[in-house]
């Protein structure tokens, strides 16, 4: 049907996006479903699997186990992971939303660029390195142990809590919640908030009724981003934890590790998927609704 | 003879959307050409599909003969004139207008001197070293004209190239386009949906309407006879009214309208009885105050009561509702020296329409 | 009206002063860091006085120098790999409607929505198992088996360095007024010429962009690099983490506070090829600036 020319366009927009779609399909779309694959196999004793077909491994995840072991049972650290997550993101919600909205308030360009920046650049920095910062800062021998010192105080231990980790969620968080609010509240026309006052609403209402709903979309974008940028925290949990308030992504790591069981990790890393992917149907949905 | 591009049956489909209906099109060499219609009648596809920034789904195109269907743009004579202007926005008004040149290798000594010529030909000689964001959009205009002529294309394509622009330098600029098609001697096709545009600048113009072409003709034909309803009411001001042959004779009909009747002339051979439009344009409508008694005659005119009148500066217009019909009338009169050419004419009363035969035109339903 | 403005003027003090808090939050720990990357003493808990020392110790530790040059060859390679990559994807993207193009911009959208720790068991699932059909074919025992390292890291890093990529060219793309390719086609040019001479000036930017997101993305990668990584292939982040288990060394804070400021050098960057392309595609009437 089409025409000659119409066809080679076709051809040589297919070739140019060949490279990149064959990369992702074979470093991405192919190593994941081998993942949900070895979850339904049987672990081979030194890593790597038997190609043998069992459920074994999400019974064992779902079973309440009271065994001693490391991480008292998967569900408990499951549940725990989630828990957490939700908590820093709402608070890192209650924290952004007051800077995006100071940042959309300035009235010159310099001064709003000027926030933005101060906000990128830990967004930019290296990940490693922010986390490394809170450890040395709150250390038994780190500076703020010093201070206490200095002010006659008594050394307080800080690290390897689940407080701790709690705080270095949310200190992670809080730019990628900070950059799409920001979107968000820049976007949102003052004269439909002054419509909403003239009318007699008061503060409050004005927040909830006609405020929210104009920012919903990238309000429930930045807390799906940042509820499965913290389900799937590594290294906060490992650096600031010390072992002692593992997550998820700690388990993953430790039975693809040491406990060499691969479908067990597998089985892990196919359930935290199934809960960022809750997490982001959610706000599809929440958006979806917004829209229509 | 043969049509400098001509286009037969071509038809374009985007999806099972059918933009351009199984069009023929024939182009002469040297003529100003305006596609004119209402957005989304297929104007702007027809002139991508001269260009080959789009291929026809079906049909052949053929530029001097020579069948140009399957050549991919970069291989075609024929240059467009954007209606964004598509100015690169890293070359210089000068590199902008060599880019052509410098792909077909010319020598340096040429470009610079076509490049001279052609800023010196849209008056945009000491702009040369400026960049596109640097000049105003009536400027940018004239650069992406240069641009696209200074390679001398058989045929030039304009699309909606002067929408962009305000009132006034949109008027300067029809003018600069007749002068430089007069001085290039090159063919022309200009997209519009501006009325205005297509009339005073064509020598013909295609009326476009869901993809097919209603009528292509002069544009003094085009506005006295037009040949159906859509064009009637596209090009300027008409007053289309409903009526009823009621008698022919031989190229002169008369019309039953309202409660009265009006001559016309007509071609078409037409039958007591059949039921047509009339077209009358509202400068050629009189209004004849009818005090009490209605006048008589052969063929009186339909009478009315005056609903409105507005004050348009140099003109006025009254609007008459036909007595024992909800059809409405408009006429334009010239003012003379700001007194309204109605004389006391107001809202209420009474009158009789008049037309000349040769005003009134009779469009087949 | 006082009270309108006393009210307004209350708001944005407490605005103001919980965006304060944000920001302290967010810069403390790493301004602290930096601070005491020239303290001379051993601990963070005193301030001793300042010294250079701690840099001057990097170029010595040829453990940390050979990390260093693992993460640049890494970076170096993946980068204008991945640049060239993403750019002939967003081309082959934005370059029309295609069938399937629903489907495959979702497998594009996997190396964005992945939990790295997700990406980095994959991978590691995956590239084993490729590794061992490999030895398999080339008949490589284990003395000579082509094992992760270096080849396997570079893999995985274009692989997310063009995802990302990929995302800020498409934008420059979609912000290009598609008539100035036309335009060039139109005036004589083929589409190589059109590229060359068109759209990467215009899109350079986002290319620019692009290059230096995909630069800093691989040099700060720690959990994907941990599962693809072999020995004698250990790069920056990971020599880092594995210090950082061990014990804290002042020396660490001179190469975190650097990390940092490259992070910094090339955000600065990327800022200012940015601001480049909005000031070009800015129209103005100001005073022309001739012949420039």
């Amino acid at each position: 049907m089409s025409s000659p020319l119409e066809r080679r366009e076709k051809r040589l927009l297919l070739a140019l996006r060949s490279p990149g779609v064959l990369l992702v399909v074979a470093l991405y779309l192919i190593p994941m479903s081998l993942v949900v694959a070895y979850s339904f196999l049987s672990p081979a004793p030194a890593g790597g699997v038997r190609w043998q077909w069992t459920l074994d491994s999400y019974r064992e995840l779902l079973r309440a186990d009271e065994r001693a072991s490391l991480y008292n049972g998967y569900v408990t650290l499951l549940w725990r992971s989630v828990w957490w997550s939700a908590c820093a993101t709402v608070v890192t919600l209650v924290l952004s939303l007051p800077l995006a909205v100071f940042i959309a308030g300035r009235r010159t360009t310099f001064a709003k660029n000027a926030l933005l920046v101060a906000v990128v650049v830990p967004f930019w920095t290296s990940m490693l390195v922010r986390i490394y910062a809170v450890r040395f800062l709150l250390a038994n021998n780190g500076p703020i142990n010093g201070w206490l010192d200095l002010f006659g105080l008594e050394r307080r231990v800080f690290l390897n809590s689940p407080g701790i980790v709690f705080v270095g969620l949310v200190y992670t968080a809080l730019p990628f919640m900070v950059l799409p609010l920001y979107a968000a509240v820049e976007r949102v026309d003052r004269n439909v908030l002054s419509a909403a006052r003239d009318l007699g609403a008061n503060a409050v209402q004005v927040f909830f009724t006609a405020f929210i709903p104009l920012v919903r979309v990238g309000l429930v974008a930045g807390c799906m981003l940042v509820f499965v940028l913290s389900v799937s925290q590594y290294l906060v949990p490992t650096l600031l934890g010390g072992g002692k308030a593992n997550m998820i992504a700690n388990v993953i790591e430790n039975q693809f590790g040491e406990a060499q069981n691969w479908p067990m990790g597998s089985a892990i890393a196919v359930t935290l998927v199934a809960l960022s992917l809750m997490g982001t149907l959610w706000s599809v949905r929440i958006n979806s609704e917004a829209r229509s | 003879m043969q049509g400098l591009v001509e286009l037969r049956n071509v038809t374009k489909r985007f999806g099972s959307h059918v933009v351009v209906d199984a069009m023929d099109l024939r182009i002469e060499g040297g003529e100003f050409l305006s596609l004119l219609g209402p957005s989304g009648c297929g104007k702007s596809t027809t002139l991508r599909m001269i260009a080959g920034l789009e291929q026809p789904s079906e049909g052949r195109l053929s530029l001097d003969g020579a069948d140009i269907t399957d050549l991919p743009p970069h291989k075609r004579a024929v240059n467009t004139v954007f209606q964004s202007y598509a100015l690169f926005p890293h070359l210089s008004v000068s590199d902008n207008i060599a880019y052509a040149l410098r792909l077909r290798r010319a020598g340096r000594t040429e470009i610079a001197a076509q490049v001279r010529d052609a800023l010196e030909m849209v008056r945009m000689g000491d702009h040369a070293d400026y960049f596109p964001r640097q000049i105003s959009g009536g400027q940018q205009q004239r650069v992406a004209l240069a641009r696209a002529i200074v390679a001398r294309p058989r045929v030039l394509l304009l699309d909606e190239p002067l929408s962009a622009l305000d009132l006034k330098l949109r008027q300067a600029m029809r003018l600069e386009l007749k002068r430089i098609h007069r001085q290039l001697g090159i063919t022309f096709v200009f997209v519009t949906h501006d009325q205005g545009e297509a009339l005073t600048m064509s020598d013909r113009v295609a009326v476009m309407h869901e993809g097919r072409v209603l009528q292509l003709d002069r544009p003094e034909e085009l506005y006295e006879r037009p040949a159906s309803r859509f064009v009637a009411s596209f090009i300027g001001d008409a007053n289309l009214l409903n009526a009823v042959v009621a008698r022919a004779e031989g190229d002169c009909v008369t019309v039953k309208v309202g409660n009265g009747e009006l001559p016309a002339k007509c071609k078409l051979s037409a039958t007591t009885g059949t039921a047509i439009t009339l077209s009358v344009r509202p400068q050629r409508v009189k209004l004849l105050q009818s005090s009490g008694g209605a006048a008589t005659g052969a063929a009186a005119g339909p009478t009315g009561v005056v609903v409105e009148m507005t004050f348009l500066g140099d003109a006025t217009s009254a609007v008459v509702r036909l007595d024992g019909s909800d059809q409405q009338v408009t006429a334009v009169r010239l003012n003379v020296e700001g007194v309204s050419a109605f004389g006391d004419l107001r809202i209420g009363d009474s009158v009789q329409l008049a037309c000349e035969p040769t005003a009134v035109h009779v469009l087949v339903r | 009206m006082t009270t309108a403005r006393t009210r307004r003027l209350a708001s944005t003090w407490t605005l103001g002063s919980i965006s304060a808090v944000a920001l302290f939050m967010l810069y403390l720990p790493v301004a602290v860091l930096v601070v005491f990357s020239f303290n001379s003493a051993r601990t963070g808990a005193v301030w001793e006085s300042f010294t250079l020392d701690w840099y001057r110790s990097i170029p010595d530790d040829r453990q940390l120098m050979r990390a260093i040059s693992n993460s640049l060859w890494i970076a170096l390679i993946a980068t204008p790999v991945s640049t060239v990559l993403a750019t002939m994807l967003a081309l082959g993207m934005e370059g029309g409607r295609f069938r399937g193009k629903r489907s495959t911009e979702q497998v594009l959208n996997l190396p964005i929505v992945a939990p790295e720790i997700i990406t980095g068991v994959s991978l590691l699932a995956a590239m084993s198992l490729a590794l061992r059909f490999l030895n398999d074919v080339l008949g490589r025992g284990n003395a000579d088996a082509i094992r992760f390292g270096r080849p396997t890291i570079l893999l995985a890093h274009i692989a997310f360095d063009t995802a990302f990529a990929t995302l800020i060219v498409r934008a420059s793309l979609r912000n290009l007024d598609p008539a100035l390719a036309e335009a060039s086609l139109d005036l004589g040019a083929t589409r190589w010429q059109t590229f060359w001479r068109v759209i990467l000036p215009a899109i350079r930017p986002g290319v620019l962009g692009g290059a230096l997101m995909a630069l800093t993305l691989s040099i700060d990668n720690f959990v994907i690099t941990f599962f693809v990584t072999g020995p004698g292939s250990t790069t920056l982040p990971i020599e880092i983490y594995a210090r950082l288990r061990r014990t804290i060394s002042p020396s660490i804070n001179a190469v975190a506070t650097l990390i940092f400021a490259a992070s910094i050098v090339v955000l600065v960057a990327a800022l200012f090829a940015q601001a480049l392309g909005s000031a070009k595609r800015k129209p103005s009437a100001e005073a022309p600036v001739q012949g420039g």
